[in-house]
Formats: C-alpha cells, structure tokens, sequence
C-alpha cells in the first residue's frame, strides 16, 4: 500500500487500488472523528439547550463562580510554575549525574507512572492536619509542640497546587531532558572555544535551544493543570475548595443531575484545549520534522555534580516515596490515627479487598477493560500513523486525522468523561453501564499515544525495508505481517505496556462514567475513600500500583529503557 | 530476463513551481544487456529507476517490461511493484535485520510461490553465485557493508527477475570495496548475464560495468551510447564536463588563425567550421611545455602562467590561466622531470592534442542555458 504514490488529482484519477485505500482512510477517519467529536460535540450542545435557553448565564451567575475560575487558573498557573523550575533543575541535574549513577535519571518520572490517585491519597495520610503522620512528627518540634492539628493542611489550595506541581514536573522533566540530549556537545564548546564562560554559555545558548521544549513542555503542564480531577476532588471537597473539574463532576453526580450546566462549565477548558491543539499545529507545523534526531548528544562540559544526584534522590523521596510510606502504615494499620504501632500491623487490609467481590471485581474490570482497549487502539493507531506518514497522499484527511488523534491530548478526560455520559446513554447507541463505554472511552484517550508512538516507530524504520518487500514479490498484506509487524515488535511491545499503565490508573473519566457494575480500581477507591475507610483506600492504592508497576516492567522490557519517554 | 522499453516518461511533481523529475524519456534496454543511468544528484535518475520498479507512478508514458505493459497512463495500466517480476538492490541494502541471510534470499521465492525452486536449493546456488554460502546462517547485523552488499544482490538474483534494478548500490561503501564490488558485479553478469539498469553518479562506475550508458540531465537524456562512445565523442558538452573534461576553452577563428580570449594559439589550428566554439578536455589530455619550440605537430598550443602546483604521488597538479581562463593539468611527478621544479608564476606553454579534445559549437541552439554548466564538473 505504500508504494503506489498517486501523482495528483489530474493524472490518473481512476486507480481502483488508490480508491479503495482513500475509501479506507476516509472510513478510518470517520469512524475517530464520531469517537472523538461526537462527546464532545453533544455535550457543548447541551450547554446552549438547557432549561430556558442556555445554561451558560445559570453557570455563570452561580454564586462562588467567579472564586471557582479564579482557583482553577490558580490551580493551573501555580502547578505551572513549580513544574517548570523543578522540571528544568532536574533535566538539568540528569545531565550532570556521576556515570556510575545514570539510573537515576529514571526517576523523576516516577509520579507519572505511580497512580495519581494513590499518591494524593498517601499525601493525605502525611499531611491531613490532625492524624497525618508528618504533622505529627512535625508537631514533635518546638515550634509547634503545643498545636493538636497542623501545621500543616493538606486540604487547602496551596497544598493541593504543590502535590499538583509535583506531577507536572515529570512531564516538564521529560520534554526537557530530551531538549537537553538533543543539543549537540559541540554547541556548547563552540561557544566556550569563542570564550563565554560557563553561565554564559547556558544562558546565551543553552536556554534559548531549551526554549521550544520548555514552551511545549510547559503548555502540556497548564493542559493537565487545569484539567486536574484528582487532586481537587479528593483533598478540596471538604473544605469548599471547587475547580472547573469538580464543578463540573458534581453537576453530574449529584442529583438533580444538570448536563448543560456541566457543560456550560467545562467550555472554558474545551476552548482552551482546542486552541492549545490547534495553536500548536500552527507553530510546529510538520511534526515529522521533530521526530528524528542524531548528533552526539548533550555533555555537559562541568564536572558530574554530586548535588545533582541528591537533588534528583531527594525529589523521588519527596515525589514518590513519601507517599507510598503513608499509604503502606494505613494499609498495615486497622485504624488511621497519628500513632503509629508497628505492633499490630496486619495484612488483614488486604485480605478484605481481596475477598470482597466488589474490589476484586473492579480490579479484574481495571485489567480486562484496559487490555481490550489496548488491543483495540493498537491497529487504530498503527493505521493513523500509516496515514499521517503519507500525509502527502492526503490532502485533506491527514491534517483532520492528525487534529482528532491530538485532541483527547488537549481537551481534559473530565470534558470526555461527562460528553461519554451524554452521547451514550442515549440514541443510537445506548451503552450506558456496559464495559463498552468505559472501554471507548479508554481507546479515545489512548488515540494520541498510540498514534505517535508507532508514528515515530514507522519513521525510524523508513520506507525501504516496505520497498525492498514489495519489489520482492511480496503484497501489501504479506509486507505488513512478515517484514513491518516483526520489525515493530519492540515498540509496539513498550506502547502496549505504556498505554495499560495510563489506563489501569485512569480515574479522571472512568469516576464520570462508570456505572454499579463497571467499578475499576480508582473508582473503588474514590468511593471507600468517601465512605472513610481509609484502610482499606490504601490497600486499594498500593494494589493499584502494584499492577501499574507489572506493566512498567513489561513496557522496560519491551520497549527498553526510553520507553518512558515516548510519553 | 527481458527487455525494458520506456516510452515518453514523464513524473511531474505538483509543487509551485510544479517540477519535472522527467520528461518525455524514450529508451529501450536489450534483453540482457546492462545499462548505467548516470548523472548528478536531482537529474530524475532514481525516480526512473522506482517508476520502473512500480515505487513511484509517472505522470505520463509507458514501460514494458518483455511483452507486458507494466503502466500506461493512456490505458490505466498500473502494475503494482510486488506483480513486475524485477529484483531490486537498495542503495541501504534494506537487508531485513530480523531475518537471517538464508531468509532473506529466500523472500522473494516464497513471496512468488516458488517453493519448488527453494527445494532444489535456489538460495545456496544463489548465495555461491555471490560467494555468500558461508553466511547463509546470519543476520544482517552480523555482516560488513561488502557482504551485506552480497546479499543484497543474492537476494534480487534469487527469483531470477525479468530485470534487476540498481539503486546507488556502491556508493556506501568505502573506496576500496567499492571498485571489488564493481569488478565482482561486471563478473558475474558477463558469466550469467541479465538485465539490469543500475544508477549512479559515479562516472567510472557507469564507465566500467554499462554495456550502454544514458547520462541524464535535468529529467532528460543528454547522450545514450556505448562507453567507448561517450567517452571519446561526447554528443554535449554537458557529457563532456561530467565524463571528466573539466578544461574549458572558448576559442575563437580571426583573418589571422584562432584565437582564444585574444592570444593566437599556436600550432594545429582546431578542425572546427564554425566560428567560435568550446575545446573540451581533461586534464591527462594536456601538458606543458618550456616554450613553443617544444610543440609537436599534432599539438595545438597557448601560453601560460602557473598559480599553483599541487603534489598529487604520482602526477604534479597543475593550476595554470590561459588568457584568462583557468585550466588543470597533470604532469608528471617523476624525481629527474623537469615538472617537477615548476612553480607559481612560471611562465610555460599548455599543449594538448585536438583530436583528443572535444569540441562545441559555443552558443548550442538546442540548450540554451548550455553555458551555466561550463564549470560543470558535478560528480566527477
């Protein structure tokens, strides 16, 4: 398929074989964009159809609606700011380790792929103002011997901006480490062979060749920022602390239950999202040209700095570890109180979640739904990244193709989540509390990962293995399946395993559109954590991260090392 | 094997400008005869080649390959690359690395449905035709650029194709394989000859291995001929400039003999009717002199001044200016030769023979924008 160019609309207009193709991708296309626009198309139409009129004055003129976007941009522009500095130091920091500790630069990654939600619960563990563990060691100091709750509060809006920031520094981190592998070693000396000292030189040329990283890394930072479910719903509710997200979920899942003003709410984010994508396609253009990169790589010419290695240790304890400590007393524990008692530790916790079919369930329904959305986006992806590598051959549908596999990127998982809840629960296609929907909802917002992962894969391969198959006798059916897939194996491997880690921690769209019988392990742990068996929540959250780490391992194994950072 | 017939060829690329990679290309290629497309990077030598193995669609035209239209645009003839019966070698060998050489020779029988022909031991006979069977049980990765090269031919040989389609296969590889590679394919296809058009931009590759030669010019072909020919009558000066004949002198007729940039030149006139035109000629083609009496009668002579000289082992390399016109020349480098001692500023005399000259009419009427190649020595 790859081999017959079609020279132009003019010439040879009739050639049954690039018919069928274009009829293919034109299906393909269609197909995505009814997945991709239709939730969010009819959630937006709520917005304008609610009762009397639209829903957007009803929004709007709420009381506390003003303070609930103020929060949001805080939430967003806060966070913001605290990946950027951390992300920067450490990408910096990665470059200077000492060679004997190169390993650690694995690890500012690590709150990507632990679950969101259980980090948020341990740090609420640590730090709720009365039992959280770090309070209580902290109220062993002089300053505050005297306090019973504090000093600190987890359940306010600076804390949940920080444990916010902490998550978005990885991605920071990711963009700009790889901004850093790529700029050749010989940059740098040319300009301290022209005599700039050190800070010039990573003022002066450094950061400038950082800048487009910084400015795309930081814009996937804001996204997720302001799209940010977890951390506002789970430490923010108690004390009134509401965020678009929350606003929007409580529309929803509180009763009565209000689309359109669920939806009047969320087009601040819809709109952001959008022009982020689109603004984006605009800057970069071709995003082939970003894809491949060669040169000798990013040494830094100083010496290896030992701060750096603490600093990036001590980022991981805090980030990471911190965290899952708070979530293994609780879960050893039969009760959360300030004390600890390693005495009557048990693994009582565990053996209930295990046994209870309502947990054991959402933990097979966690693997099964992701499995089976892993099997269903793989060959979606690999048949868009087909088509956006011959983009030429499409005039048209590349670009829409590349707009609807980028979107779920830009457009927050609660806008998909609320828009799935709409689009099916009602005509054509009612799946409402089926597997079905929470499985669609996975496969849209795995499109854009798996679409660039096998993109970049097809690229590296370049077009004359496919050539030298064809020119051989082989069809196009038997190129894909003995030379293409065999040749894929390994990246297809790292973004099966990425893509399962992604969606056995998903809680952002599944709380909005799981029903009683398709609990999965986030869910089921939101909803214990509502009930105040706390426990039990942190036993859920280390199963949880237990079986996202199975699929780290298998994506390291599959992938090798990198494949952390094809995210 | 077969012959291949292209027929008005044309690929243009839709663009702004739009641009021709070719344009109305006709020629006929023998059955088993092997032919070197030659030319500078960007002349549509390689998007020929993919147009006859179906990797690209032409614009325009017909190929046969025997009997069988493979494409024609006026029929709607498109033949796709896996129906053609051609075996192609790859400028990066495209070896699959996840196949061991026995699997990739066997390719493409299996993918043909000659399973017949790998029983009675096709891929080992085809892997001692290239002197590759003690490989059969490695992988692509385990091989060095000149075996991988083997294989790669072993593999377009396997299916015994109507034609076998070159595509730059030597220029990866260094200097000195390159020319063992070049004799090893000029072997084996006088041993067991097909067909076979192979692109280059290396003239003394398309000089050694084409039966004919097509030296190709901005999507067109500027002369198809034997290498004999090309070489010694090149049909524009364009092939001369790219076959090696750098010098270039515009020499013009006066009442009183010939000219060239307003010194008379001495010695045999050129044999030339019009009045002025372009002396071409390489630098082994000329030497030098001490002074006029030294000229022999077939010589055609000028006066000279050195600019520099370079010591190339075996032969002195001279840059000398000739009435404003600068010329190379290669002179001996032999310890007792008085070429040795020549330095910048000498004044000496350039000698080279006409009838190992080319020459051309000076303003073609056929090529209008002929002059911005004359320092033309792309690829040589």
């Amino acid at each position: 398929m790859a081999t017959l160019a079609l020279p132009g609309r003019r010439a040879l207009a009739v050639d049954h074989r690039a018919v069928g193709r274009f009829t293919m991708a034109t299906a393909l296309v269609a197909v995505l964009a009814y997945l991709v626009l239709a939730p969010l198309i009819r959630l937006q139409l709520k917005a304008f159809t609610g009762p009397g009129g639209n829903s957007y004055h009803a929004a709007f003129a709420r009381d506390g609606f003003g303070r609930t976007l103020l929060y949001t941009v805080g939430l967003a522009l806060g966070s913001l700011l605290i990946a950027l500095v951390l992300g920067t130091w450490l990408a910096w920091a990665s470059t200077r380790l000492p060679r004997r500790l190169r390993f650690l630069s694995v690890f500012p990654v690590l709150p990507i792929v632990v679950p969101a939600i259980a980090l948020v619960v341990g740090w609420a563990f640590l730090l709720a103002p009365g039992p959280g563990y770090l309070n209580a060691v902290l109220r062993k100091l002089p300053w505050w011997s005297g306090d019973t709750t504090g000093p600190i509060n987890i359940y306010s809006l600076p804390w949940i901006v920080i444990i916010t920031g902490f998550s978005l520094t990885s991605f920071v981190y990711l963009f700009v480490r790889a901004a850093f592998a790529n700029i050749g070693a010989d940059f740098l000396e040319a300009a301290q062979v022209c005599g700039s000292p050190g800070y010039q030189v990573f003022f002066r040329v450094t950061l400038p060749l950082l800048r487009p990283a910084l400015t795309y890394g930081g814009g996937v930072a804001l996204l997720l920022g302001l799209g940010q479910l977890t951390g506002p719903l789970l430490l923010g509710t108690n004390e009134g602390i509401t965020v678009l997200t929350t606003d929007m979920y409580n529309q929803v899942s509180s009763t009565p239950v209000d689309y359109g003003l669920a939806a009047a709410i969320g087009s601040p984010l819809l709109g952001f999202g959008l022009l982020v994508v689109l603004g984006q396609k605009f800057l970069l253009g071709d995003q082939r040209r970003f894809v491949t990169h060669g040169g000798k790589g990013f040494r830094s010419s100083a010496r290896p700095s030992k701060i750096a290695a603490v600093g990036i240790v001590l980022f991981s304890l805090t980030a990471t570890v911190l965290p899952l400590i708070g979530l293994l007393i609780v879960s050893l524990s039969r009760y959360w109180t300030k004390n600890v008692r390693p005495s009557t530790f048990t693994l009582d916790n565990f053996r209930k979640v295990l046994e209870a079919s309502a947990t054991r369930d959402a933990i097979q329904n966690s693997v099964v739904y992701s499995l089976i959305a892993v099997l269903i986006v793989l060959p979606i992806g690999f048949a868009a990244a087909s088509i956006l590598l011959r983009g030429r051959r499409y005039p048209v549908l590349a670009p829409i193709l590349d707009f609807l596999v980028t979107l779920p990127l830009g457009v927050p998982a609660v806008l998909f989540g609320v828009g799935f809840l709409v689009t099916y629960s009602q005509k054509p296609f009612v799946l409402y509390g089926t597997r079905w929907v929470m499985i669609l909802v996975y496969v849209t917002l795995m499109l854009p990962f798996a679409t660039r992962m096998q993109l970049s894969g097809l690229i590296a391969l370049g077009d004359s293995y496919e050539e030298a198959s064809r020119v051989s006798g082989a069809g196009p059916v038997r190129t894909k399946l003995r030379v293409i897939l065999p040749l894929m194996r390994s990246s297809l491997g790292g973004a099966a395993a990425l893509m399962f880690v992604l969606l056995t921690q998903e809680f952002t769209a599944s709380v909005l559109v799981r029903s009683l019988h398709t609990q999965v392990m986030g869910t089921v742990l939101f909803d214990s954590w509502g009930s105040g068996f706390f426990p039990l929540v942190a036993a859920v959250a280390l199963i949880m991260s237990a079986v996202t780490a199975v699929g780290v391992a298998v994506a390291l194994v599959a992938g090798g090392s990198d494949s952390l950072n094809a995210l | 094997m077969s012959s291949v017939s292209l027929k008005g060829l044309t690929k243009r690329f839709d663009g702004k400008p739009p641009t021709h990679a070719m344009k109305d290309l006709d020629f006929d290629i023998e059955e088993g005869e092997f032919i070197a497309l030659l030319g500078p990077s960007g002349c549509g030598k390689t998007t020929t080649l993919r147009c006859v193995a179906g990797l690209e669609t032409p614009t325009r035209g017909q190929i046969t390959i025997g009997d069988r239209a493979v494409f024609d645009s006026t029929r709607r003839i498109n033949v796709p690359p896996d129906k053609r019966k051609i075996g192609m070698v790859f400028q990066s060998y495209a070896l699959w690395p996840h196949m061991s050489v026995r699997k990739n020779i066997a390719y493409p029988l299996k993918a043909r449905g000659l399973k017949q022909a790998i029983a009675q031991g096709r891929v080992e006979e085809t892997a001692r035709l290239v002197e590759c069977e003690e490989l059969l049980d490695r992988l692509p990765m385990q091989l060095s650029g000149g075996q991988q090269q083997r294989v790669a031919l072993a593999r377009a040989l396997a299916a015994r194709p109507e034609v076998i389609l070159f595509d730059e296969p030597l220029s990866n590889l260094d200097a000195r394989l390159r020319d063992q590679m070049r004799s090893e394919i000029h072997e084996l296809h006088r041993r067991a000859p097909f067909t076979a058009i192979f692109v280059t931009h290396d003239q003394s590759e398309a000089l050694a291995l084409g039966q004919r030669i097509a030296i190709m010019r901005a999507g067109a072909i500027e002369q198809l001929d034997t290498p004999q020919r090309v070489f010694e009558a090149p049909a524009t000066e364009y092939v001369a400039a790219f076959i090696g004949m750098s010098n270039r002198l515009e020499l013009r007729r006066t009442d009183t003999g010939w000219t060239c940039g307003g010194q008379p030149l001495e010695g045999l006139a050129p044999d030339a009717a019009d009045a002025t035109v372009v002396a071409r000629f390489s630098p082994d083609a000329a030497r030098l002199a001490k002074n006029l009496e030294e000229i022999e009668a077939h010589e055609t002579a000028l006066p000279v001044q050195i600019v520099d000289v370079e010591f190339g082992g075996r032969q002195m390399n001279v840059t000398a200016t000739a009435a404003a016109t600068r010329v190379r020349v290669h002179v001996s480098a032999d310890r007792d030769s008085w070429t040795r001692r020549i330095t910048p500023d000498d004044r000496l005399v350039l000698a080279f023979a006409p009838r190992s000259a080319a020459m051309f009419p000076a303003e073609p009427a056929q090529e209008p924008n002929q002059a911005e190649a004359a320092p033309a020595v792309a690829g040589v």
